[in-house]
């Protein structure tokens, strides 16, 4: 096993001298095309941080009646925790809600100079688990709150946890076209720079097939080449990418970048891309 | 060891060799003389199994054309050695690369590689110019380089097509001289040429093969024949 490792690194050296030069070229064009996915990536990584922090603000406001008595109060206090997905009630009552309105407006509260007494009506704060903030599930709890007796209104942000999670599948879906799109190119520019290798070992090809070579012993060296090449594309665009992001981290604080997982199936895909891409061209040579 | 059972391949419509039987045995040396498109390189193509026979069963050593496996194929060349008339080396690396590349394959340690390589070196008369690069040597040193390689792995049969082919009268009797010791020391020797002035010098077993099938050559009247020996181990 150990003499067969041997003749493959061998021939794994001999292809790399003979070739090294012409790998220059694809490994800058593989590089580029990675940088750009690592761009999207890490694009995508922080607008789902975005999200994620939005997500987490997203609640269920329950405005109650003017008219609603005590018991209406108390009915609702608990009814609401016993559904599906609540988490937290807190009630808010007409004083507390006027003095948050007030220390919003800030310099501008006395605008509410005018105003006599406390229009704001009584209501409770809800929030949700995770797994509950999404355009639906929010729909149904708000549908059952508002069935219950004494409460005017339940507002939530509908329209904007709809629109984020459009934004989700579109990038996650973007970023997924861009990657099949890059991954068919690189295994195109992968493909032809090891056509070209192949033909240029040509020679040691044919020799080892007269003398009793494996197709895996030929095949082997090639795989480890293709490999190389992607993961040399990978460490560039890495590079290029890690020194984008430091310098935008500068400008915008709080900025993510590619975890431990992430960066090692980044250069995982550079490898695969790279050994898929020459072991495409080593079959079609084997077949020819 | 070596045998070829009524084989018949046919490319397409066009017959290439018809019913051929005969056998390379053990310590044998072995001529196969016919013109261009008599369907030499055919024969050696179904011992290099890159083809099958259409009929007929090609044996050698323990492997048969009609049983084995495609994964068997490489196992079944390396108990062969090709030598051809183009060489067929890797003009870049050394001479002794170009030898232990057959032994590397087989999974052999390096020490024993090396070993090998420097004693089949030593017999083709290369050993000082092991760490040339095989590009640089002439044809004939070219060919001894082949003919190393094709001998390092002790084949069952050292398989030549036109091994002089490319060189001088001079150059070419040295080739065979070696191609003689190989078989002195014991190894089956199969040659596929047209230098009949060689073949019949060098008093071996002589197949004649015209228009894929084995013939008796004929005779003009009143010249000797000019071929040695037929082959008691050929049936046509």
């Amino acid at each position: 096993m150990l003499t067969h490792i041997e003749h493959t690194l061998r021939e794994f050296g001999y292809g790399l001298r003979r070739s090294l030069k012409g790998h220059l070229a694809p490994v800058v064009l593989l590089g580029v095309a990675l940088f750009i996915l690592g761009l999207f990536l890490v694009g995508t990584i922080n607008l789902q941080e975005l999200i994620h922090i939005a997500h987490s603000k997203v609640g269920v406001a329950v405005y109650l009646t003017e008219e609603a008595s005590e018991s209406d109060r108390t009915l609702v206090a608990e009814k609401i925790p016993q559904l599906a997905g609540v988490k937290l009630v807190r009630y808010i009552s007409p004083g507390q809600a006027l003095e948050r309105f007030q220390s919003e407006l800030g310099g501008r509260a006395y605008l509410l100079e005018g105003v006599e007494g406390n229009p704001l009506p009584a209501s409770f704060e809800v929030e949700l688990y995770d797994d509950y903030k999404t355009t639906d599930r929010i729909e149904a709890i708000a549908n059952e709150i508002r069935g219950v007796s004494g409460v005017d209104s339940v507002i939530y942000g509908e329209s904007w946890v709809g629109r984020l999670e459009r934004w989700i599948y579109f990038l996650v879906g973007f970023d997924l076209f861009l990657g099949a799109v890059l991954g068919i190119s690189t295994l195109l520019v992968v493909g032809n720079t090891m056509k070209l290798a192949l033909e240029n070992r040509r020679d040691a090809i044919e020799v080892i097939r007269l003398v009793g070579g494996t197709r895996m012993q030929i095949r082997l060296p090639f795989l480890l080449e293709g490999m190389l090449i992607g993961l040399m594309s990978s460490g560039l665009a890495y590079l290029v990418l890690y020194k984008t992001y430091t310098f935008a981290v500068g400008r915008l604080a709080g900025v993510l970048f590619l975890g431990t997982t992430g960066v090692i199936a980044f250069f995982a895909l550079g490898a695969l891309l790279g050994a898929s891409g020459s072991l495409l061209s080593i079959n079609r040579y084997l077949k020819a | 060891m070596i045998s070829f059972k009524q084989v018949s391949k046919s490319y397409g419509k066009t017959p290439a060799v018809r019913d051929l039987t005969f056998e390379i045995r053990r310590g044998e040396f072995l001529f196969l003389m016919g013109a261009s498109g008599a369907g030499k390189s055919t024969i050696l193509r179904l011992l290099h199994h890159s083809i099958r026979p259409t009929s007929g069963v090609v044996t050698v050593g323990e492997f048969s054309s009609d049983t084995i496996k495609e994964r068997q194929i490489p196992h079944l060349r390396r108990k062969l050695g090709f030598v051809l008339q183009d060489f067929r080396l890797i003009a870049d690396r050394s001479v002794s690369e170009n030898v232990a590349i057959a032994m590397r394959i087989t999974g052999e340690s390096r020490r024993k590689i090396e070993a090998r390589v420097n004693e089949v070196l030593g017999q083709v008369g290369l050993i000082g110019r092991a760490r040339e690069k095989a590009g640089n040597l002439s044809g004939g040193e070219m060919q001894r380089v082949a003919i190393a390689r094709a001998l390092v792995n002790r084949p069952l049969a050292l398989i030549a097509d036109e091994p002089t082919g490319n060189l001088d009268p001079e150059t070419a009797q040295g080739i065979y001289s070696i191609l003689d010791r190989a078989h002195i020391g014991g190894t089956a020797v199969f040659v596929a040429t047209h230098d009949r002035d060689f073949v019949d010098r060098a008093g071996h077993k002589v197949l004649h093969l015209e228009h894929g099938r084995i013939v008796i050559p004929r005779i003009a009247p009143g010249t000797a024949p000019r071929s040695s020996k037929p082959s008691s181990s050929v049936s046509c």
